[in-house]
């Protein structure tokens, strides 16, 4: 068994996953001395900024799987699946924003969970677009 | 269970929407995963499972087993009723999910034997391993997912449709007055 490392999808994720949550959390993090902030990843993403960064994390695999030269009804349904989690992500955000400028009472734990979850989804479909790319490049090469 | 909660007293069950989000995203990882670890056999096995035949019959029953079990889990940690009729939707909707896959399937399948008979190509006259591999991850993780955004959707409406309803007739009884 000789497994297969596909290097750019790992890269590509690593630099989502980075500049999506780790640099904010980071730059969080550094002011916490100065100003006793709580750094904990609840506390930073709990208005549902995580399921916003889901939505351009969709939008970037989209744009990767349109410059592919996969069949284009393999690339309309991937982009429709891709899309639609990616608009579902990004609507725990919404919500949470209508919420506050209605002035209603702010659910953050029901934000937070629900962010959290379909952004893992988005990240997995987008990774997994991504490596499968990979393979096939390599398989038609 | 709420030992202060009865059977009768549980609510009908609401799917949320990111209830499947973390079903579909682990299978989707453990998909990649089984790429990189058997990059030859994986697609491989997929391809002798399409050439047997039951390639589509065996997706949609393990899709309809595994979103029942999910709903009926959803359903026990929040207290909730399942009621037959959300089983048998969510059912009705993966298999038609799978349907949609099979046609993609199909299309692919015919547009690789019609290339292969106008261009003269070598190899295989059918869908090859490759594709087959991408359009089974569409089918997995839409056959997963979207039958629990359509299901919510369809809640979201059913219960907007019932408020509206007393208000429209509270609202035609005063201007009846």
């Amino acid at each position: 068994m000789h497994p297969w490392i596909p290097t750019e999808a790992l890269w590509w994720l690593g630099l989502y996953g980075g500049l999506g949550a780790l640099v904010p959390w980071l730059l969080r993090w550094t002011q916490k001395g100065r100003n006793g902030l709580d750094t904990s990843p609840r506390k930073l993403f709990q208005r549902g900024e995580l399921g916003l960064f889901g939505l351009f994390l969709a939008l970037s695999a989209v744009l990767d799987l349109g410059r592919s030269a996969l069949s284009i009804q393999f690339i309309v349904a991937n982009s429709l699946v891709l899309g639609v989690s990616g608009l579902m992500a990004s609507a725990a955000w919404l919500e949470d924003y209508s919420r506050w400028e209605q002035g209603l009472a702010s659910q953050d734990e029901r934000t937070w969970a629900d962010s959290r979850k379909l952004l893992f989804l988005v990240f997995s479909i987008a990774f997994t677009t991504e490596v499968l790319l990979a393979h096939s490049a390599e398989a038609w090469r | 269970m709420n030992p202060i909660m009865t059977p009768k007293q549980l609510s009908p069950a609401k799917v949320r929407l990111s209830d499947s989000a973390v079903l579909a995203g682990v299978i989707s990882v453990t998909y990649a995963a089984a790429l990189m670890f058997l990059p030859h056999a994986f697609p491989e096995v997929l391809q002798r499972v399409f050439d047997r035949g039951y390639f589509f019959r065996t997706i949609a029953l393990l899709l309809v087993i595994t979103n029942e079990i999910l709903f009926l889990v959803i359903c026990k940690r929040r207290h909730q009723k399942p009621n037959l009729l959300t089983l048998g939707y969510i059912a009705f909707l993966t298999i038609t999910l799978v349907f949609v896959l099979r046609m993609l399937v199909m299309f692919a399948d015919e547009q690789a034997q019609i290339s292969h008979v106008l261009l003269h190509m070598s190899g295989r006259s059918a869908i090859g391993s490759e594709e087959l591999l991408l359009y089974t991850y569409l089918g997995i993780v839409s056959g997963i997912f979207f039958p629990y955004v359509l299901v919510r959707l369809t809640q979201d409406y059913v219960s907007r449709t019932d408020s509206a309803e007393p208000e429209a007739k509270a609202r035609g009884g005063a201007a009846g007055q």
